[in-house]
């Protein structure tokens, strides 16, 4: 598996604000929100997307817009959620003093109907074998047209989020949303136009 | 289990089940997938990698992977294994050449640890041939009554891809059979 370098970040000091005047908020109930939080911060992560398209633009070209699936794209999926799994895994452990995932593990099965929203969609999304191959399909598509204007688009977004002091408020909704908008939208105008000029080959 | 694939878990749909599709090559396991989605079957060539199909059943979702039976490719078979609730076995019920290999394969799918929970659903396909060999031979060619076999859940049902028959009362048996095991709703 890559490995991946977790010295360079600025922002792994950031923590979640718990209310803790609150009596009923559980020392369980806030190592959840802190993991969840610290995951919400994660995913937007420029080196999280770079590992993302990085592995992609090596992968995809084996990929074939076809009904039936070649063997090799099994062995790529593995790879790729590894990968993630284990840059996830890697900085959690960093940012969360006592992470385990064994303890993690147990509280999510514990709370089936609070693992909602973006930061639970996006995770499930890895492990989507039909995603990951339309993931692929896109990049092969767009070659370098699409990381650009990715790259582009989620920096802007995460600097913003982060320059706003990182309250916890701004993190919740819109950048998730975008990142996984524009993980989706291939066909964005911007990329065309790059194709169109010739950016791409 | 590592974080994606609890949360997979966690969040699942209620009634979500993986149904795995083996058997020989020419077999007709694609042809069954898509006859029973309601798709053409006189464009089907021969499976080199797998297919994946969502079919909505009774309430469940079905995830099934139809995975490619020739020789050379049968060592990936196991890449698939991982979660698997149900296997859904087809023999070619003409083919009495072959029902040894189909045995033999057979024979080492159920020595597999990850399948070892799996309901068994072994599909005697083909029965519009004449000459088609019945349940009763093929469940004695392959040995369905001995050792290995006795604490699995299994069914053989004939049927025939192409003219359509046997194929909704086996997929009717597996989702019963996954839905008592795991859904236990009671
Ligand atoms: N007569 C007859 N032919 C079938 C039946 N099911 C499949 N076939 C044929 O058997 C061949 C192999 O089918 P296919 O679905 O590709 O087999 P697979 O390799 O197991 O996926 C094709 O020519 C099918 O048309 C059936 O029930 N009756
Ligand atoms: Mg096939």
């Amino acid at each position: 598996m890559d490995k991946v370098d977790f010295g360079c970040l600025e922002d792994s000091g950031e923590e979640i604000l718990i209310d803790g005047g609150d009596s009923n908020v559980s020392e369980e109930d806030q190592y959840f929100d802190e993991i969840v939080g610290a995951l919400e911060n994660i995913l937007m992560l420029e080196e999280f997307n770079d590992l993302q398209n990085d592995f992609c633009e090596q992968h995809c070209e084996v990929f074939e817009d076809t009904e039936e699936s070649k063997l090799v794209y099994t062995d790529l999926f593995s790879q790729y959620t590894e990968l993630i799994e284990g840059y996830i895994i890697g900085r959690l452990t960093l940012e969360i003093d006592d992470f385990s995932m064994d303890k993690f593990g147990a509280l999510l099965a514990d709370r089936q109907d609070e693992i909602t929203g973006d930061v639970f969609d996006m995770l499930m999304s890895f492990t989507d074998f039909e995603e990951f191959k339309s993931l692929m399909l896109s990049h092969k598509n767009q070659g370098e047209g699409f990381s650009g204007g990715i790259d582009g688009c989620l920096g802007i977004v995460s600097k913003e989020n982060f320059a706003v002091g990182g309250t916890g408020a701004g993190i919740e909704a819109s950048p998730m949303k975008m990142a996984a908008a524009g993980r989706k939208d291939v066909l964005s105008p911007a990329s065309r136009e790059a194709k169109d000029a010739g950016l791409s080959p | 289990m590592g974080l994606l694939s609890i949360i997979r878990k966690v969040k699942a749909k209620e009634k979500e089940c993986r149904l795995l599709i083996l058997g020989l090559d020419n077999a007709g396991k694609t042809t069954i997938l898509k006859k029973f989605n309601g798709e053409d079957i006189n464009t089907i060539s021969p499976t080199l990698g797998f297919n994946i199909k969502t079919l909505s059943h009774r309430g469940y979702l079905l995830n099934c992977w139809d995975v490619g039976g020739q020789q050379t490719i049968r060592s990936y078979w196991r890449n698939y294994f991982e979660a698997t609730d149900g296997l859904i076995w087809v023999v070619d019920s003409a083919d009495r050449v072959r029902i040894e290999d189909c045995k033999r394969e057979l024979d080492n799918l159920m020595s597999q640890e990850k399948l070892a929970g799996a309901s068994l659903m072994i599909f005697a396909n083909k029965q519009d041939l004449a000459g088609a060999m019945s349940t009763d031979e093929i469940g004695e060619a392959l040995g369905l009554n001995g050792e290995k076999f006795k604490t699995r859940h299994w069914s053989i049902v004939a049927c025939s891809a192409v003219e359509g028959g046997g194929l909704l009362e086996g997929m009717d048996w597996m989702t019963d059979d996954i839905s008592s095991r795991i859904f236990m709703l009671s």
